[in-house]
């Protein structure tokens, strides 16, 4: 078996798990904790250096093992990979460096996949990606989430064996191809609105008025209660940001917190001037979207098949409820299709990492995305 | 971009161009404003690809530039070539069409796809105006950019373009602006080693007076205390005050004004010299090395101070080791340096492009950081507990004296590489005479006049002189040397003559007395080099030099050689 679930997550059930799956020096372990346990991560690396072989991971609000959902615990995933992680911190800092990734990327475009973790509330997280895919280039695919916990409260949250940090991002390129699919099934309601004033994930202005009122104002006519800034986040779930993207979904970005001076928080960059659109989704219209991420991950002349990993925005399980079980049943579904005995992983995320086919990586927010791993045909 | 039939159509597109309208111009540098306009373009409109070529010479700033280079890329790993010719497919085909579209399998575009993984998709050109182009690519599209899609971005291209010539010009200025800067720098650096050299010259020549007292009556007083227990006190004396002569000299060598005796010689010789002596000096520990080149034209120099340069570099070099093994290589070498080369050197901008032979002494020691390196050659400046730290400072001066140019390259914990240029000589090297034994000091009979403004000094030689046999007269100036040369013409046979003295300098009372005597034998003294006190001679030059501070023996000496020629 190449992935195991510590159905508690301590130091001494993480590293149990690691030593189990049977790693060995060409492979590298993706370690995911789930928020609710809150194990002591310095010790948790400390237990797991002792397992001798590189590993990476993060905390998150939800993990995925056996294509389903869990608050608790920990999944630990091995995969072929010829280098060890690599770390970069700092991403609060405007001159972070994204080390030289050349000698991980092979020639060959695509047989390679960068499972990106992230501190999903970190503030440069698309000029990261950025710098990343400038080194990569598209010679991987792309395929990561934010770390973090529910109350958005930012502390140390990704880790390797160099320790756990914050404001950091590890990348793992794994010897295993893979297809993608990226949806979300939002539409637009309101816009466009200008963010005349913005900053990093922050927004100070929209439509050079203070953001917060802005965006009260325009969904008044669209919830029953009065906006305030301790209801915000029950009702972002349901109205996020949406950035115009050519020829494919507006990237979606949420709005989570609003501060003091009335700027709203974001799970990741809004770029100045950029032209929004408030968004909004039902149930079903997000549903769909995850079946067709899902089919659109399904290989079409896939070599052996590794796994499938999930990465799924942990406010789509809010905004669903107790229809988040039909969305995780969906893509269960569509990937049995291809294997019934797929083994299904992944996270609950803030914040959601993929490429697009060659092109762009990006990060996205009330995403889900999915990824088949696979050997592919030479 | 929506074909803008209807309303929401073009409220998409209007809100796309406002983006990238505001994303234009908003840095004055070239990269950050091509990086904002870029990446707004290719996240709005799902591109793979952009990049921005300008013709070099709005670049490089050379006037026969027509080349385009890729000022900006992004991603940068898609664009593995950074330069094409004018001549080049996508440069003609934009003269012929400001705007232009061409899909995978259409005509042209193997050309225009240079990019990495670009077999498929399709490309949009646009001319900058006559800066350049602007390439985009896109992976996904199979059918040229259409026209109107095309035309739509047409606007903001062209504000875009005005903006580079922006960050162009600005480019220009600030270029400008940091070589006057450096320029400004380059100018203080050499104002504050000239007068520190002026300073260490000054010093050195009043100093080199009062030792010469100091030398001369130590040594009368040990003649007179021959066997007396207070001998050892003044051995002493004179022991301290022939290491204060060498510091001095050093402070000279910094001036460039330490006596030179130039000729031409083999730069070789003096490096294997040197090695066969470096057992003394260097560490146990350090593998030396030699690559001399066999060819090598002579320098014009003096041996002297090419050991001292030669052993300083080779002594810091085994230093550098600091106890550990390490290897310490010298090379020698002829190189064509050119005015770019020459700017690299502490002194290059007083030299001229040519040829010149170089000296490297390449060591794997410590190395430097690059605080330590800016001031090597600062005087007074050492990271030894011990020494005075002028050895590197009288090698730059030797350096200078020697119309040469010296760089230092190191880093911390990569050990230093030091090249010295010396020019070339047109003459054939000479191999060094054996230095003649000194006349006996006998007894001689005769008048000489001593000149000098230091009571000391003058007092010194007169007593010197005096038990050599000579009748002695004396003179406190030039002035003072004249009258006394026309109160008894025909009767001096020697005039020791100081250089730098009040009222009538020692050039200029030379004048006077060989009008006064064209026979007349004068022996200049001075604190300040050879080469330095003959400049101030016109015509000709005195009979002898006697640099301070003096010996008794070569005292003695130089006067028996000058009467001696007389006789002969």
């Amino acid at each position: 078996m190449n992935d195991r679930y510590a159905e508690v997550a301590t130091p001494e059930s993480v590293a149990g798990a690691a030593a189990e799956v049977g790693a060995g020096a060409d492979d590298v372990l993706a370690v995911l904790i789930a928020e609710t346990d809150r194990p002591d991560l310095d010790q948790v690396v400390r237990a797991l250096r002792r397992v001798d072989v590189p590993f990476f991971g993060g905390v998150f609000p939800g993990v995925v093992h056996g294509g389903r959902a869990h608050d608790r615990g920990a999944v630990v995933v091995r995969m072929p990979s010829h280098h060890a992680p690599a770390l970069v911190t700092g991403l609060d800092r405007e001159d972070f460096v994204v080390p030289h990734l050349d000698g991980q990327a092979r020639r060959d475009p695509g047989s390679q996949t960068a499972i990106v973790l992230i501190d999903g509330l970190a503030a440069n997280v698309s000029r990261f990606l950025s710098e990343m895919f400038s080194r990569l280039g598209n010679r991987v695919n792309y395929i990561g989430g934010g770390a973090g916990t529910l109350d958005l409260v930012q502390r140390p949250c990704v880790f390797t064996a160099e320790g756990v940090y914050q404001d950091a991002a590890v990348v793992a390129v794994v010897d295993q191809r893979s297809t993608l699919g990226v949806r979300h099934g939002w539409s637009r309601l309101e816009g466009p609105i200008v963010a005349t004033r913005a900053s990093g994930n922050r927004i100070q202005e929209l439509n050079w008025r203070n953001a917060f009122e802005v965006y009260r104002d325009a969904l008044a006519d669209h919830v029953d209660d009065e906006i305030t800034r301790e209801n915000l986040f029950d009702i972002t779930k349901s109205f996020p940001f949406g950035i115009h993207r050519e020829g494919q979904e507006d990237v979606v970005r949420d709005p989570v917190a609003v501060g003091d001076d009335g700027e709203l928080v974001c799970v990741g960059e809004v770029p100045e001037n950029a032209v929004l659109n408030v968004m909004r989704g039902d149930h079903e219209s997000l549903l769909a979207a995850a079946a067709q991420a899902a089919e659109e991950s399904l290989p079409a002349d896939a070599g052996n098949l590794r796994s499938a990993l999930l990465v799924d925005c942990v406010s789509r399980t809010i905004f669903l409820g107790d229809r988040f079980d039909d969305e995780l049943a969906v893509v269960r579904e569509r990937i049995a299709r291809l294997d019934p005995d797929l083994p299904l992983w992944g996270i609950l995320s803030l914040g959601e990492i993929s490429s697009h086919g060659s092109g762009y990586v990006d990060f996205f927010n009330k995403t889900i995305v999915s990824a088949v791993l696979h050997d592919g045909r030479e | 971009m929506t074909d803008g039939s209807n309303d929401a159509g073009v409220l998409q597109d209007l809100s796309v161009l406002y983006e990238l309208s505001l994303s234009v111009g908003r840095s004055i540098d070239l990269d950050e404003n091509c990086g904002h306009f870029l990446r707004t373009l290719m996240a709005r409109k799902n591109l793979d690809f952009g990049a921005v070529w300008l013709r070099d010479r709005y670049v490089s700033g050379a006037e026969d530039g027509t080349d385009l280079v890729q000022v900006f890329a992004t991603p940068d790993f898609r664009a593995p070539e950074r330069r094409i010719p004018s001549s080049h497919a996508m440069v003609h085909r934009a003269e012929e069409e400001p705007i232009f579209s061409v899909s995978a399998g259409g005509p042209g575009y193997a050309e225009i796809a240079t990019e990495t993984g670009a077999e498929r998709g399709t490309y949009a050109v646009f001319r900058l105006g006559h800066l350049g182009l602007l390439k985009l690519y896109s992976s996904a599209r199979t059918a040229p950019f259409p026209d109107l899609e095309l035309n739509k971005l047409r606007n903001v291209v062209d504000k875009f373009t005005v903006s580079i010539a922006g960050c162009l010009d600005h480019a220009r200025v600030r270029a400008a602006e940091q070589r006057r800067r450096e320029l400004e720098l380059q100018m203080l650096h050499a104002q504050k080693l000239e007068s520190l050299g002026l300073l260490a010259g000054g010093v050195a020549h009043d100093f080199n007076n009062l030792l010469t007292a100091i030398l001369g009556n130590a040594e009368l007083a040990r003649m007179e205390l021959y066997s007396h227990p207070a001998q050892e006190h003044v051995d002493n004396i004179v022991g301290a005050a022939s290491r204060a002569a060498e510091l001095s000299s050093q402070l000279l060598a910094y001036s460039g004004g330490a006596p030179l005796v130039s000729g031409p010689l083999d730069l070789n010789d003096v490096v294997q010299e040197m090695v066969r002596l470096s057992a003394v000096t260097m560490s146990k520990k350090a593998r030396l090395t030699c690559a001399l080149f066999d060819d090598l034209p002579p320098v014009e120099g003096d041996a002297g101070q090419l050991r001292q340069v030669v052993m300083n570099l080779m002594t810091n070099a085994s230093e550098s080791l600091e106890g550990e093994a390490g290897d310490v290589e010298l090379r020698t070498g002829l190189l064509s340096v050119d005015a770019e080369a020459l700017a690299q050197y502490e002194l290059g901008d007083e030299r001229e492009p040519g040829d010149y032979v170089h000296l490297d002494v390449v060591d794997t020691g410590c190395g430097m950081d690059v605080v330590t390196r800016q001031r090597i050659f600062d005087p007074f400046f050492t990271t030894k507990f011990t020494g005075r730290g002028l050895g590197l400072a009288a090698l730059l001066g030797i350096v200078r004296g020697h119309g040469g140019a010296i760089r230092v390259r190191s880093r911390l914990g990569e050990g230093t590489r030091v090249r010295v240029l010396l020019p070339v000589s047109d003459g054939a090297p000479r191999a060094e005479a054996p230095e003649a034994a000194a006349p006996a000091a006998t007894r001689s009979e005769g008048t000489v006049l001593i000149v000098d403004d230091e009571d000391a000094v003058r007092l010194l030689l007169a007593r010197v002189v005096s038990r050599m046999g000579f009748q002695v007269l004396t003179a406190r100036d030039g002035g003072e040397a004249v009258e006394v040369h026309r109160e008894n013409p025909g009767c001096i046979d020697l005039t020791l003559l100081d250089l730098t003295m009040p009222v009538m300098s020692g050039d200029e009372a030379y004048e006077v007395i060989l009008e006064i005597d064209p026979s007349a034998r004068v022996v200049l003294c001075s604190g300040y080099s050879e080469s330095c006190a003959h400049e101030r001679f016109a015509h000709r030059t005195p009979d002898a030099f006697l640099e301070k501070p003096f010996r008794i023996a070569d005292v003695q000496q130089t006067i028996g050689e000058v009467l001696a020629r007389r006789r002969d």
